[in-house]
């Protein structure tokens, strides 16, 4: 008896015993994925979101050829493989050839026949890329990669070739195949760009690794004969919770939430903004805007694109507080004046200097949590000023990154 | 016993509800360009020929905040950054600008829609012509003592008033991490974050031909890009000015993964034409010019720092008639390195 309940007592102490490391491992668990891990737009990741791609070599969308050009860089001293995603969200029309004889549009105007402008849902195209130690690659969105090296010597040093006849000056043509990145000229193609670090070998090469290794900035040229304007912004990194170097389990990407695979999406965006038709100077009018795309996408999968709704704040310089809403679904590019207003009446705007009377405005941009089981809501987002000069409308831009705050309860997905 | 386990597990659970929210916390208020924080640091703020600056700063709470603002210049070359400061009040949410050649008045008779518009902050000085240095924004409370809200963001454009080329960046704004503050500043992850111990810049070498402007533009394979850093350390005697150097070294990565290596050397604030200097002639250069090592047009340079250091790069476009478009952006981060920064 005595033996029994000195028995009885040890298996307790054992099960405690047991528990007690299993307690503090998930309390350690939990408080290493709490903390660390976020979405930015300045360190390593392993997911990130261009959130602006734009190319119009023809310049048919506002008068000069504009293209993009992307740098991608693995930061890892090992290789690593790259799934990417382009997501179409040009506007195209329901009837008519467009701007581009594929339909692109700016408004019902450019469509023939009465056709309407519309982006009924965002397309995804995909490619891989692999990245060997420490190597940065970029490249123009409107030629894409088809090449399977660089030019060295000659006079067009770094430019793609695949044989030496494709060097000039007497350049040789070095061979470094990273992949092959779909061009997107000849027509046009507005939307973003997302890439995912994943295995790339065995079975199912785009299965999502644990692996915090990549950064990027995009930067947008509208040129010329006569200007050269060029604005760049750093990608939006989303980091792994772990960075292990393991496996996920299937190509659902979940942000934030319970079961957290990559940190979560902020509850908020903030933005500090020139109001509308601002005058920095006599020769310098600025005005703004604004790229949304969401946290959560179905990419390739996704005819029917979740509808997003979006709650802005806005304070001017007196302090004084004005709010707006808007809409969209996968792409949203649009002049901060018209979140509020048609075009034609952004004067009215809340957005405009003339109803805020500061030059400075800061806007809290709020995604509204939805209520219809459908949890993916969270925005990301950058910001292009554009400064005109009202004498010659010469036009020049920048572009920077948005500032965050929080993270949503909720999580959100991306799937592929 | 079992009273005993259970209020073990209790302290275990409660232990991790702490640290989950404690992590919570740190999560929401590291340091960066894309969050709010309580020290703003600005890189680089020009007033030089034909360039100016429009500076930005936006009070995120709810609730007033005074900010003590520094202008750093090192024009001597030596070392010595000195300093001139003022102080801001912001009320709640309240953005703010001012183009520093101009600084801004204290006037409440500003028309509407003016630059001066809205509720000034305070007299905001000048700066003089040729000023090229970096701007300090600490949060303090009405006495002039540190105080961290993690309210603070900002944003500076630079401006060519002649042609009207623009860029923009943000600021990298430290959090602090605790209410219990002193001066001097402790970034050391205790009292505020650190600041970062290595930086990453995605560039391309001095001299590269710019692929889109010789598709698109006035090129003939006579494209030119070149990229200036500056680079604004964080460590920072803001009462007696500042006599900090140090050296900064590099590896940079062509396409080819090929590295080089090197070194320049940084006092407290610094700016450079990167492939332009001896320091930095090859790594930094194209193959295009002399001596320039770099074969390919996309490249990337891991800087590390001896102390905590922030930065920002600043890349010109320029066509064969000299027709030029700058960009600027933020540099990744990675790392930590604790630094202090002594208030007057």
């Amino acid at each position: 008896m005595w033996r029994c309940k000195r028995s009885e007592g040890d298996m307790k102490n054992a099960r405690m015993a047991i528990r007690l490391p299993v307690a503090l491992l998930a309390c350690g668990l939990l408080a290493s994925t709490a903390v660390g891990q976020k979405v930015s737009t300045e360190e390593a990741a392993g997911y990130l979101v261009f959130p602006k791609v734009v190319v119009d070599p023809s310049g048919a969308l506002n008068g000069v050829p504009m293209d993009t050009v992307i740098r991608i860089t693995n930061t890892s001293r090992d290789a690593t493989s790259v799934h990417c995603f382009y997501v179409d969200g040009t506007p195209r029309c329901t009837i008519g050839a467009g701007l581009d004889g594929d339909g692109a549009c700016r408004t019902n105007d450019d469509c023939a026949g009465g056709g309407i402008c519309t982006l009924s849902s965002c397309q995804a195209i995909n490619f891989d890329l692999n990245l060997t130690a420490n190597q940065p690659v970029g490249w123009r969105a409107s030629e894409g990669v088809v090449t399977t090296g660089f030019c060295v010597g000659g006079t067009s040093p770094g430019f793609p070739c695949s044989v030496d006849n494709d060097c000039t000056g007497g350049g040789v043509c070095q061979a470094q195949d990273i992949g092959r990145v779909p061009p997107l000229a000849p027509g046009i193609f507005q939307g973003e760009l997302k890439c995912v670090q994943v295995v790339g070998s065995g079975n199912d090469p785009d299965i999502p690794v644990n692996r915090n290794d990549l950064v990027g900035n995009a930067s947008i040229y509208r040129v010329n004969n006569a200007i050269v304007d060029v604005q760049t912004y750093n990608a939006v990194g989303v980091q792994a919770v772990l960075s292990d170097g393991s496996t996920q389990n299937d190509t659902t990407l979940v942000l934030g939430g319970g079961n957290r695979e990559y940190a979560g999406c902020s509850a908020q965006v903030i933005v500090d903004h020139f109001f509308d038709n601002s005058l920095l100077s006599g020769a310098r009018e600025v005005t703004s805007e604004i790229t949304l795309v969401p946290c959560s996408e179905r990419l390739e999968v996704d005819d029917n694109p979740a509808v997003h709704t979006l709650q802005f704040v806005v304070f001017n310089e007196f302090e004084q507080r004005m709010s707006a809403s808007t809409r969209f679904r996968c792409f949203r590019e649009v002049q901060l004046s018209q979140l509020d207003r048609r075009p034609g009446q952004e004067a009215f705007s809340v957005f405009n200097v003339g109803v805020q009377g500061t030059l400075a405005g800061q806007t809290v941009i709020r995604p509204v949590l939805s209520g219809d089981g459908n949890p993916g809501n969270g925005i990301l987002a950058i910001v292009e000023e554009f400064h005109r000069n009202p004498g010659n409308s010469a036009v020049h831009s920048a572009a920077f990154n948005i500032h965050l705050r929080g993270e949503k309860s909720q999580a959100d997905t991306v799937a592929y | 016993m079992r009273a005993l386990y259970r209020s073990w597990l209790l302290g275990i659970g409660m232990l991790c509800v702490f640290a989950g929210a404690a992590g919570s916390q740190a999560q929401q208020t590291r340091s960066g360009t894309d969050r709010p924080g309580s020290i703003l640091m600005f890189p680089k703020v020009v007033r030089t020929g034909q360039r100016d600056t429009i500076v930005q700063i936006t009070n995120t709470g709810n609730s007033i905040n005074w900010v003590h603002c520094f202008y750093l210049s090192a024009p001597d070359g030596s070392g010595y950054c000195g300093a001139v400061d003022f102080e801001l009040v912001l009320t709640r949410q309240q953005p703010t600008q001012w183009r520093v050649s101009q600084g801004r008045r204290v006037d409440p008779t500003d028309s509407f829609g003016s630059a001066g518009a809205g509720f000034d902050p305070g007299l905001i000085p000048p700066v003089p012509p040729g000023f090229q240095g970096a701007l300090v924004c600490v949060e303090v409370d009405a006495n002039g003592d540190p105080r961290g809200q993690n309210r603070l963001k900002g944003e500076v454009t630079i401006m060519d008033d002649n042609t009207g080329d623009v860029s923009k960046y943000n600021a990298f704004a430290v959090a602090a991490v605790s209410q219990s503050l002193s001066n001097p500043l402790a970034l050391d992850g205790s009292e505020y974050e650190t600041c970062p111990g290595s930086l990453t810049l995605n560039f391309s070498p001095r001299g590269s031909l710019d692929p889109v402007i010789e598709d698109l533009g006035n090129a003939n394979l006579n494209s030119f890009i070149a990229t200036n850093l500056t680079l604004l350390s964080c460590n920072l005697d803001l009462a007696a000015g500042v006599r900090s150097n140090g050296t900064v070294s590099y590896i940079v990565y062509d396409e080819f993964e090929s590295p080089f290596s090197g070194s320049f050397p940084h006092q407290c604030w610094t700016t450079i034409d990167l492939g332009n200097t001896p320091q930095t002639t090859g790594q930094f250069r194209s193959t295009l010019l002399t001596g320039g090592a770099i074969a390919t047009i996309f490249a990337q340079a891991q800087l590390t720092l001896p102390t905590g250091l922030v930065g920002v790069a600043e890349s010109f476009h320029i066509d064969q008639a000299g027709v030029t478009g700058s960009a600027a952006s933020n540099l990744h981060t990675g790392g930590a390195r604790s630094a202090a920064i002594r208030l007057p």
